[in-house]
């Protein structure tokens, strides 16, 4: 192939590389699977700008041209294997959940150990000729270990998938395992990719699969950041507008099905006494408390307003949707604040979504319905209770 | 050019725009403008397909490779030119007000006619060989017309161009201006390809810079996506954070700056009587209240929370941000607005950015805050 046809191939992915590092880096959510995600397109885009100034002086002879090829040709490989460990980082963040680069830290240890260990048998290229040589004419020849960048590089991908399917296989939200499923199916283009050039040098598509998976990667970022709400990482209102239409659209008589409002009794306090900071914790607990309940079910979780949150769940009847909001109704959060403990009930109110063709409004209206009978009757309790003085310990009352 | 590269140079391009429609379909939101982008990026994936097959068929000799050669180049054709008349359509369709994808009157017929040209042209091409011929070496050559289609569908692009140009000048929506700003700069990945083309020896690739184009036209619309609250097309929550905490970290350039936060008084209690479908009204007066007095401002508006809104006023002194606020309450509460019953009152907290630096978004958030709360407490 000659420089300009190299090029031409090459300059696809290195603008797609670039055109995902500047969306991410500029318009992302800011946060350590950003900061990963930002430094892998990164990368990928240097490792292809620098395979392409190997091209420059491939099979060229004028002053320096060798050791520049030497040089480039060096950096390319250990840009090639930079990029793959990024990857694994940024897979194990995702599947750990991880904020901080410190929880990291095993895997960077050990990682930046292998990479170390390679960077130095490819530094010692120029007198080994093992992994690839440069003939008399400047041009770069294949060494007898040429095959150990690709081998670093699939077995990246490979431990990439396995903690995904380590984690596919520990989770029980459904949520969570459908992002390790996507992340075990990002791998399989680079994998192919890399294997046929491997064998069939001319099919340069190692890159461009790369690139192709980073594209694929970060337009699901995006769509998971546009179904949740950014607070609590439920699904937001619009997707449980969507979600919710399409259930009902579907349903049939097999298919039971029950709609469940909750609120946080007395929210609008919280707020007041101390301030937006703290009422955001409590959303937070809230959001706990329902994957905790209900992760492991088919249920839709979603935060519906300020402090409204809905649930979506198939059941098998009246009796067990009732079970489940009696359990709700049960819960309640609680808020370490200035020495003392608060803990805020939650109020829940359920329907059946097969009861009556209902529109979505009016399912939505029998739930809050529901829910507010339970809200009364709580703050009708509490009154009571305060009247009999009794001293209840960290109540709402309170308040 | 090698086997090999002939393919890789159009497949990767088709497959990134194959997942991106992939996902369009999925998740695009409708609208008649949306539907004309996606259109536009399944022609670009034929067009694309077709220069690959179009490079396989390079080097046979037999009869029908010569017409199938003849057949792809005549789909290239018929399907690039339509991609800049879609561009167009979805341009105006995103920045007009009424999200009419041709404008009205003559200028939409003076718009339409140049694609129906082109494409007499290249319907033509069979009996007139005006745009290209396949020589007996089965190759491709370009013919007296080709130059004039080419200008067809750079047109639209240019003309694109000088009508975002235009409409960023004369409006004053904030969400309009930053699209028209990213439409600007279409042509020039088109551009820049093209360019590269010609000196890398005489190659086609206009439609790889195409790709560039409409992918870096997705990225824009997912991020609009990820930016905005569903319901009152404001910033979100996430959107508002990340622009908090710049704006802290950067100091502003010396710049005052206000933090308003605005919280709906008795929301529980519209919610409660006028059901959820009225909160959601009252959310969308709200937020179309304040786009109208911030709009001409540089504010930056985003819903915060269920009824609490935030507005960051750049330059503005707190004088200005509490006319403002004013100004939206009388909107509010004036006689056209008040149609559907439901009244609408609010309370307004305001953080300034001090001369030593702005503190940190928690305080500044904070500290605003108090401030509506115990302006709510006084009511």
């Amino acid at each position: 192939m000659g420089f300009a046809e190299h090029v031409l191939v090459a300059l696809f992915p290195l603008t797609l590389f670039a055109m995902v590092f500047y969306d991410a880096e500029c318009h992302g959510h800011q946060g350590l699977e950003t900061k990963l995600f930002c430094l892998m397109a990164l990368s990928g885009a240097f490792a292809v700008a620098v395979k392409i100034f190997t091209w420059v002086f491939d099979g060229r002879i004028f002053p320096l041209s060798d050791s520049m090829l030497w040089v480039t040709t060096i950096l390319y490989m250990i840009a090639l294997v930079v990029v793959s460990q990024i990857w694994v980082l940024y897979v194990v963040a995702r599947v750990k959940g991880a904020l901080r680069a410190a929880e990291l830290k095993g895997w960077l240890i050990g990682e930046g150990v292998l990479s170390a260990v390679y960077a130095v048998f490819v530094f010692l290229t120029p007198w080994t000729h093992s992994i690839f040589t440069i003939t008399e004419a400047n041009a770069y020849q294949r060494g007898p270990l040429f095959l150990v960048p690709y081998v670093f590089v699939i077995v990246a991908l490979a431990i990439g998938v396995g903690v995904a399917g380590y984690g596919w296989v520990r989770e029980t939200r459904k949520e969570r395992r459908r992002d390790c499923v996507y992340l075990i199916a990002f791998a399989v283009v680079p994998f192919v990719g890399l294997v046929v050039q491997a064998f069939w040098p001319a099919w340069w598509l190692g890159w461009p699969s790369m690139a192709l998976a980073v594209l694929f990667a970060y337009v699901n970022v995006q769509n998971t950041q546009i179904a949740t709400d950014a607070l609590t990482g439920l699904n937001n209102r619009s997707s449980f507008d969507r979600y919710l239409q399409a259930r009902q659209s579907r349903s049939d008589q097999k298919d039971c099905w029950g709609l469940i409002m909750i609120d946080v009794d007395r929210f609008k306090d919280i707020n007041d006494l101390f301030g937006h900071r703290t009422g955001d914790e409590v959303l937070r607990s809230v959001a706990d408390v329902m994957r905790e309940q209900f992760g492991s079910r088919d249920a839709f979780l979603a935060r519906y307003g300020g402090d409204e949150f809905a649930i979506i769940v198939s059941c098998s009847g009246e009796s067990e949707l009732d079970d489940m909001v009696c359990r709700l109704r049960g819960e309640h959060v609680c808020l370490a604040e200035e020495g003392g403990q608060c803990r805020f009930s939650l109020s829940a109110g359920g329907v059946l979504g097969t009861d009556a063709h209902l529109g979505e409004e009016a399912l939505v209206a029998r739930a809050d319905a529901a829910m507010y009978c339970c809200k009364q009757q709580r703050s009708d309790e509490g009154a009571r209770r305060s009247s009999d003085s009794s001293s209840e310990k960290g109540g709402v009352g309170a308040l | 050019m090698s086997l090999p590269s002939e393919i890789l140079i159009d497949l990767f391009p088709a497959l990134a725009l194959i997942v991106l429609l992939a996902n369009a379909r999925a998740g695009l939101p409708y609208s008649r403008a949306n539907r004309v982008f996606v259109f536009a990026i399944g022609l670009a994936v034929a067009a694309l397909c077709f220069d690959m097959v179009y490079g396989l068929l390079e080097g046979e000799t037999s009869r029908v490779a010569w017409w199938a050669q003849w057949a792809v180049s005549l789909g290239y054709f018929s399907t690039v030119g339509p991609v800049a008349f879609c561009w167009f359509l979805f341009v105006h369709g995103s920045i007009s007000g009424d999200g009419a994808l041709l404008p009205r009157g003559w200028k939409g017929i003076a718009a339409t006619v140049p694609v129906l040209v082109y494409c007499a042209i290249v319907v033509a091409v069979f009996w007139t060989d005006a745009v290209f011929s396949i020589g007996s070496d089965i190759r491709y050559v370009r013919e007296g017309l080709f130059l004039l289609n080419f200008v067809f569908g750079f047109g639209y692009v240019v003309a694109v161009s000088v009508l975002s140009l235009v409409k960023r000048r004369s409006t004053v929506d904030g969400d309009v201006r930053r699209r028209c700003k990213v439409f600007i700069f279409v042509p020039v990945p088109v551009g820049c390809s093209v360019i590269a083309g010609w000196l890398f020896g005489d190659l086609a690739l206009m439609i790889q810079g195409i790709a560039v184009s409409l992918i870096f036209v997705y990225f824009d619309l997912q991020r609009e996506r990820v930016s905005r609250d569903g319901l009152t097309g404001l910033n979100n929550r996430r959107r508002f954070d990340r622009y908090l905490a710049e704006k802290c970290s950067s100091g502003n350039g010396g710049r005052p700056w206000v933090l308003a936060v605005i919280d709906i008084d008795g929301f529980k209690a519209i919610n409660d009587t006028y059901g959820h479908v009225g909160g959601d009204q009252v959310l969308k007066r709200m937020a179309k209240g304040l786009k109208h007095v911030f709009g001409r401002k540089n504010a930056f508006i985003a819903r915060y929370g269920g009824d609490e809104f935030v507005v960051v006023l750049d330059g503005g002194g707190l004088r200005e941000a509490e006319v403002c606020m004013e100004a939206v309450g009388d909107l509010l509460s004036s006689a056209e607005d008040q149609a559907d019953r439901i009244p609408v009152a609010f309370s307004v907290g305001y953080a300034t950015s001090d001369s030593n630096g702005a503190g940190s978004p928690d305080e500044l958030m904070a500290k605003a805050d108090r401030m509506m709360y115990s302006v709510k407490r006084d009511r």
